[in-house]
């Protein structure tokens, strides 16, 4: 297990350096002087004078391999820059937002969860029943609905008629609801099918019919049996989900005001903060590798095949 | 006594007839083996007699008594009290009954649990008790075993004893040796012949393997397109086949000791959808005349039960007492 975790950790690692690259490449050859963005950024008028100063104290005139060596060295210390626009350090404002974002996204995945894994068993369950094709029909419906439009309907619903929620908030519980909702709601329609898919494809398996020949009841080979086969694909897809939703908040949080990582990196990329957009890149990769490197050593969990192939080694 | 009887049973999708009017009876402690290609509706027929038929497939007509009850009569929930406690079934993927993530000793214990009510711990012994009585040297290693972590024979064998777990009367094996190479089939095999001898269990066989069924079983149904042509002791069917698909199957077993050419049988069967009026068989049959494929061929029953369904039986039976 040690052996496996080393080898992901430094899989990780690479995967990390690729990234980082691309990152700084994308930034710097589009289009624009960094330098000149920088010096607008903070309400200075860029003359060519300022601008070339502004070059060299950001290294610019340096050849291209010297200023990433230099700018990866200064990430590897944590150090992301400073952000053009207030001269706080990257690191700063990516750490105040992404308990945000990360609060927002766990509860939608909540809600998601509440609803795509009951109706998905559901809809398995008793598939080509009436209930199956309502649910399939209904998921349909909200797999293709825009968040925001679904979050506009729930405002007007709950926060200005009903007045319920407030429209707004600056991270509190109550002012979650709506956003969670919205997100939750349209991630689940896809997941209700995947879930369906899942448990299907297990429901004729040989070991099925085996615990229906012994007598098992019909809920007992649901939960015991096949629930389990299926666990492996039901997880890696909610994982993934989730990586989806924090890096995919941004809509809902600059409708809501809220404070997180999607409304940041908006606001950066109208102001072109270059440093911030590369810190965000690199950050959201990161909690991307992580997850995945979870799901990974999760899997021995559900499937004893993989544990003991991992534990000896092959 | 017989445990099992089965009469004129038939089992269709939608219009076609898969299983037609079969009807045999089983007595305790006997092996029955029912024999044909795959296609010919044998598992199908197996499946129903624990009411689990494959895909969509319902019973039009007959009866399966058990126990004095015809088990088409019954609804899912009386028949799961059956399944697995008095009427047991094991497969051709070996083990593949098996959960494959779950410890084959928790697998025993749900079984055992689902049917008697007892501990955790008193199941967990009597695992151990089949398992020891059917020879497994290691059985506390074993319980502890996923099903991946043993061999093709042995989880066939895990299999057998865990349908036997509750000491059924009857056990329905559908081709359980096919998966398994000649070694290890030779060793199931005995295995089921012993559990015969152990606890007087009855065994429907279904295989597509002649030999096989010669070598274990007490009476031989011969199915083709859902029926069964001819049905007797194994000893008549394979010393004197009376039915010209019976004698034709017998001549496609390779023999080392005459070196023949072997014959097959040559053709295409009929589908379910287009079968003939007549005999099923009349396509393919090299001793079937003209009017076979038109004329309903009769059932035909001897003094001691052998059965043979054919248009052509008394011809035959002149031309080769002629011969003699």
């Amino acid at each position: 297990m040690k052996r496996l975790i080393l080898k992901r950790l430094l899989q990780l690692g690479i995967i990390l350096l690729s990234v980082s690259v691309a990152v700084f490449l994308l930034v710097n050859l589009a289009p624009g002087d960094p330098a000149y963005i920088k010096l607008s950024a903070q309400g200075e008028t860029p003359t060519n004078e300022r601008v070339e100063e502004e070059r060299i104290a950001m290294g610019l005139d340096q050849p291209l391999h010297i200023q990433y060596f230099s700018w990866l060295g200064q990430v590897i210390q944590g150090d992301f820059g400073s952000s053009y626009r207030t001269d706080q350090p990257v690191i700063n404002t990516l750490l105040k937002s992404f308990p945000y974002t990360l609060v927002l996204a766990l509860a939608a995945f909540i809600v998601m969860l509440l609803i795509s894994v009951p109706l998905g068993v559901l809809t398995a369950v008793k598939k080509n029943s009436l209930a199956d094709y309502f649910i399939r029909v209904l998921s349909f419906f909200s797999a293709s609905l825009p968040e925001f439009w679904l979050a506009l309907i729930l405002l007007y619903l709950f926060a200005l008629q009903l007045k319920w929620l407030p429209v707004m908030g600056k991270g509190e519980l109550k002012s979650m609801i709506i956003p969670a909702f919205s997100l939750g709601v349209v991630l689940s329609g896809k997941y209700i099918r995947q879930i369906r898919t899942a448990l299907l494809e297990e429901l004729d398996a040989d070991y099925a019919l085996g615990a229906r020949t012994r007598g098992l009841t019909e809920k007992t080979v649901m939960y015991a049996h096949i629930m389990r086969n299926a666990s492996i694909s039901i997880l890696t897809m909610l994982a993934m989900s989730f990586g989806a939703l924090l890096g995919g908040t941004a809509v809902i949080e600059n409708m809501f005001m809220w404070p997180g990582m999607g409304r940041m990196i908006v606001e950066a990329i109208t102001w072109r903060d270059i440093p911030v957009i590369q810190g965000f890149a690199l950050f959201m990769a990161g909690v991307y590798c992580l997850i995945n490197l979870m799901v990974d050593l999760s899997y021995g969990l559900l499937d004893p095949r993989i544990k003991i192939r991992k534990e000896s080694g092959q | 006594m017989s445990i099992l009887e089965v009469c004129d049973l038939s089992i269709g999708y939608g219009k076609q007839r898969i299983v037609r009017n079969v009807s045999f009876t089983l007595k305790k402690g006997e092996i029955l083996a029912i024999v044909g290609e795959s296609g010919s509706g044998k598992s199908t027929l197996l499946r129903a007699l624990i009411g689990k038929t494959p895909g969509g497939g319902q019973v039009n007509k007959g009866e399966i008594i058990y126990e004095n009850q015809d088990l088409t009569s019954l609804n899912q929930t009386q028949l799961r009290k059956i399944r697995g406690k008095s009427i047991a079934m094991i497969f051709q993927s070996p083990g593949g009954t098996l959960n494959p993530v779950r410890k084959i000793g928790s697998q025993f214990i749900e079984a055992i649990r689902t049917h008697i009510e007892i501990t955790k711990a008193e199941a967990y012994h009597k695992a151990l008790e089949i398992l020891t009585k059917l020879h497994f040297k290691n059985a506390t290693q074993i319980m502890e075993a996923y099903p991946f972590q043993l061999s093709g024979g042995m989880k066939q064998r895990v299999a057998i004893a865990l349908a036997l777990a509750l000491e059924p009367d009857i056990l329905l094996a559908d081709e359980p040796t096919s998966a398994l190479d000649a070694t290890v089939q030779k060793k199931v095999i005995d295995e089921m012949l012993e559990l015969r001898k152990h606890f007087n269990t009855a065994i429907i066989i279904v295989t597509h393997n002649i030999c096989l069924a010669s070598y274990i079983a007490d009476k031989v149904g011969v199915m083709y397109l859902g029926q069964f042509l001819e049905f007797g002791t194994a000893e008549e069917i394979l010393l004197s086949p009376q039915h010209p698909y019976t004698r034709a199957l017998l001549d496609s077993v390779p023999d080392l000791s005459q070196k023949k050419t072997l014959t097959g049988i040559e053709g295409q069967r009929y589908g379910f959808h287009e079968l003939p009026s007549g005999c099923s068989f009349s396509n393919r049959c090299k001793e079937g005349g003209v009017s076979c494929k038109d004329l309903v061929p009769p059932k035909t029953v001897s003094d001691h039960g052998h059965v043979c369904i054919c248009n052509q039986l008394m011809n035959h039976r002149q031309d080769r007492n002629a011969k003699k």
